[in-house]
């Protein structure tokens, strides 16, 4: 197995670290988060990976713009090295979905949103959102299809227009636990983001006042914290919940949450903790040297860093003090 | 003229053996190295020079056993004119080739992951280029020990 | 200058005409004096209203920019452009010193209704969607009693146009003309007088 993966991987692994060089790294992000405005921002952006997305754009207010435009690039260019390219299908996922999600609730309700240029099915849905709500299942992939014609099935019976986003991030996951079947690692991952998702519904849920029906429906399942002990809970109060949830792996990230929460009622720093945990967790692929993972490392850093470029961007051109951007930034891969 | 006897073809064998193995193992670590290093020079071809150095490591186990195949056929004269080789000698040398030949095939695609991971350490940081050699030169240390005892077995066998 | 016959039925009835309009004068100016009462009460509510709208605005926004720092336009877009929440809208009418004022009452169905992903989206929308809720039932409050206020002033002109044009034009013609009435037939009589003055001197003579 170890030469195997040695023979797949060498050059792209290679390559990747190289990239991985010219990612962010802690003292431009700082510099960033400290810039005087936007416009400063951009000219700290101009000298790294960002400069050609820099370049093309005449204002700060645009730049933001052109960030799923970079992605695209980036994702095309592993795809073309890559041994396997569908790897990185998995992580454009919830791009496929956010479309999906636009698409259905557009037909639903004949109102336009905005689709997201990225993912498998980026080049079939404009043409979608064209045609009539039949021909969607008939145009795409068939597990996309799949997908839809089930939550269709579903908002025919209910007509409530929540089971379109609650039944397709379902959906999303179950597709992604088909693309990560064969990698112990990516499963752990996968694993990892559906207990804090679900953690996250149930908090939310808690606070919005929601009924346990729709928590029974919204929790996700496979996670490695069980749905029904997860529904338990939420007969508690948020308190009670907290105390149960730190009894899981996540003890630090939830009481560190829970402290914060407490402070200025936000759960804004719990969200960060949940994409620094993985964050950190996909580190450790660090000292892989061949395999999957180093690549693994490499999307989930550059989704941090658009995120992070975004944050800090409309952070200045709002005027949001420096010290409330550093609390939203995500930490940095390298 | 002296026939080929058993004792020469084992002594045959033991020097192909000598030069095949680490020959074929430093083929595969230099492949690996190979590999990541042009993965790496794709996006920074100024670390070119540093690769081939790294990847030049895993290549020396194959020198280490064209030498001991060298001495074999010298001491034998296989090139000069057939020594008498008794059977039991010709198995000796056989023997005194396995050293190299296991550790010198085994330790190059060894040798060839560690540089290739040395690939990726001078990927992010080019100026600890000498720690990504020392830690593939480790490999190498049992490559030379292979070669050592072969050299002096055959001293004694020849 | 009204004119009217001098004769003693014009000025009765010029001297009723006069009672008539001060009296409705009086009764016109305690109803500007109300409706102006009214007015100021609910000039401050809607100054109380609109500072709480303001505020509630401002701390909405804050929060957005905070769920927009979080997520792209075209997720935030996503997630909620296809709404399901329904809300009930009711306009009754209170009568304010014969001036009709609309009262819009708006209810909000009491479960949140979470129609997006509470996967993809950040916590922070729902808090920015619940400070836009809150701040949706006082802003439609707001219209009603900006519309209120609206419609009181106009009435207020009115009627104080009404009392000025009583006060300053109508009973002082009104005035004139009965004076002129009175002075006209003091000099009919005095002019009578005269006259049988001159008969009996002539009848005298």
């Amino acid at each position: 197995m170890e030469s195997k993966a040695v023979n797949k991987y060498a050059y792209s692994v290679g390559r990747v670290r190289a990239l991985e060089t010219k990612l962010l790294d802690r003292d431009k992000i700082e510099k960033m988060i400290d810039a005087e405005d936007a416009e400063a921002v951009l000219h700290i952006l101009s000298e790294t990976e960002y400069g050609d997305r820099v370049a093309e754009v005449k204002s700060a207010e645009e730049f933001e713009e052109t960030l799923y435009r970079y992605l695209k690039r980036k994702y095309a260019v592993i795809k073309s090295f890559y041994p396997d390219p569908e790897l990185v299908d998995l992580f454009t996922l919830k791009y496929d979905f956010h479309n999906l999600k636009v698409l259905l609730k557009s037909k639903l309700s004949d109102q336009r949103a905005t689709l997201i240029d990225l993912g498998a099915i980026a080049d079939v849905v404009p043409e979608l959102m064209k045609g009539d709500i039949s021909e969607i299942s008939k145009k795409l992939p068939e597990s996309y299809a799949r997908a839809v014609e089930r939550v269709l099935g579903e908002f025919n019976i209910s007509k409530d227009p929540q089971i379109i986003d609650a039944g397709l991030d379902a959906e999303m996951f179950n597709l992604m636990f088909e693309f990560a079947s064969k990698s112990e690692f990516l499963l752990k991952l996968l694993q990892m983001h559906i207990d804090l998702a679900n953690i996250k519904i149930l908090i939310r849920s808690k606070k919005l006042g929601k009924s346990k029906k729709f928590l029974e429906y919204a929790l996700l399942e496979r996670g490695g914290l069980p749905k029904d002990v997860l529904l338990k809970m939420y007969d508690g109060s948020l308190d009670t919940m907290t105390s149960e949830l730190c009894k899981s792996e996540y003890e630090e990230i939830i009481a560190d949450g829970a402290e914060h929460y407490k402070k200025d009622g936000s759960l804004l720093w719990l969200e960060k903790l949940f994409d620094d945990f993985i964050a950190e967790h996909v580190k450790k692929a660090k000292y892989i040297t061949f395999g999957l993972e180093p690549l693994v490392g490499y999307i989930i850093a550059n989704e941090n860093e658009v995120k992070l470029i975004r944050t800090i961007l409309i952070g200045k051109l709002n005027e949001i003090p420096s010290e409330q951007i550093k609390k939203m930034v995500r930490e940095g891969y390298v | 003229m002296v026939e080929i006897g058993l004792g020469l073809a084992l002594a045959t064998l033991g020097a192909a053996l000598a030069v095949a193995l680490p020959g074929t193992g430093s083929a595969i670590g230099t492949r690996i190295v190979g590999q990541a290093g042009a993965g790496v020079a794709t996006e920074s071809p100024e670390k070119f020079g540093m690769i081939l150095l790294l990847q030049a490591l895993p290549g020396t186990q194959g020198i280490y056993g064209l030498l001991t195949g060298f001495i074999v056929i010298m001491g034998t004269g296989l090139l000069s004119g057939l020594q008498p080789v008794g059977a039991e000698q010709g198995l000796a040398i056989l023997f005194a080739c396995l050293p190299v030949a296991i550790a010198g095939g085994l330790s190059a695609p060894a040798q060839g992951m560690v540089a290739a991971a040395g690939v990726s350490l001078i990927a992010k940081r080019p100026e600890e280029v000498g720690k990504a050699i020392i830690f593939a030169a480790m490999v190498e240390t049992f490559a030379v020990f292979g070669l050592l005892a072969s050299i002096l077995l055959l001293n004694g066998v020849l | 200058m009204i004119s009217a016959k001098a004769t003693r039925m014009e000025l009765l009835n010029i001297k009723k005409r006069i009672k008539i309009a001060k009296r409705g004068h009086k009764l016109l100016k305690d109803k500007r004096d109300g409706l102006m009462k009214q007015f100021l009460s609910i000039v401050n509510e809607n100054m109380e209203i609109r500072k709480r709208v303001e505020s509630k605005l401002h701390m909405a926004y804050g929060s957005f920019l905070l769920t927009r720092a979080t997520m792209s336009v075209e997720e935030i877009e996503g997630a909620i452009f296809y709404p399901k929440k329904e809300s009930l809208l009711a306009i009754s009418y209170q009568n304010i010193m014969g001036v009709n004022v609309p009262e819009i009452e708006m209810q909000i169905e009491k479960e949140r209704s979470v129609e997006y992903s509470l996967v993809s989206t950040t916590s922070e929308l729902d808090h920015s969607l619940e400070l836009f809720d809150e701040a949706l039932v006082d802003m439609i409050r707001l219209a009603g009693i900006q519309k209120s206020v609206e419609l009181l002033a106009l009435e207020i002109g009115k009627t104080r146009r009404r009392v000025n044009a009583l006060e300053h034009v109508l009973i002082p013609q009104l005035e004139d003309a009965a004076r002129y009435i009175s002075m006209k037939l003091d000099e009919m009589e005095r002019s009578n007088f005269c006259n049988l003055m001159r008969i009996k001197e002539i009848i005298e003579a």
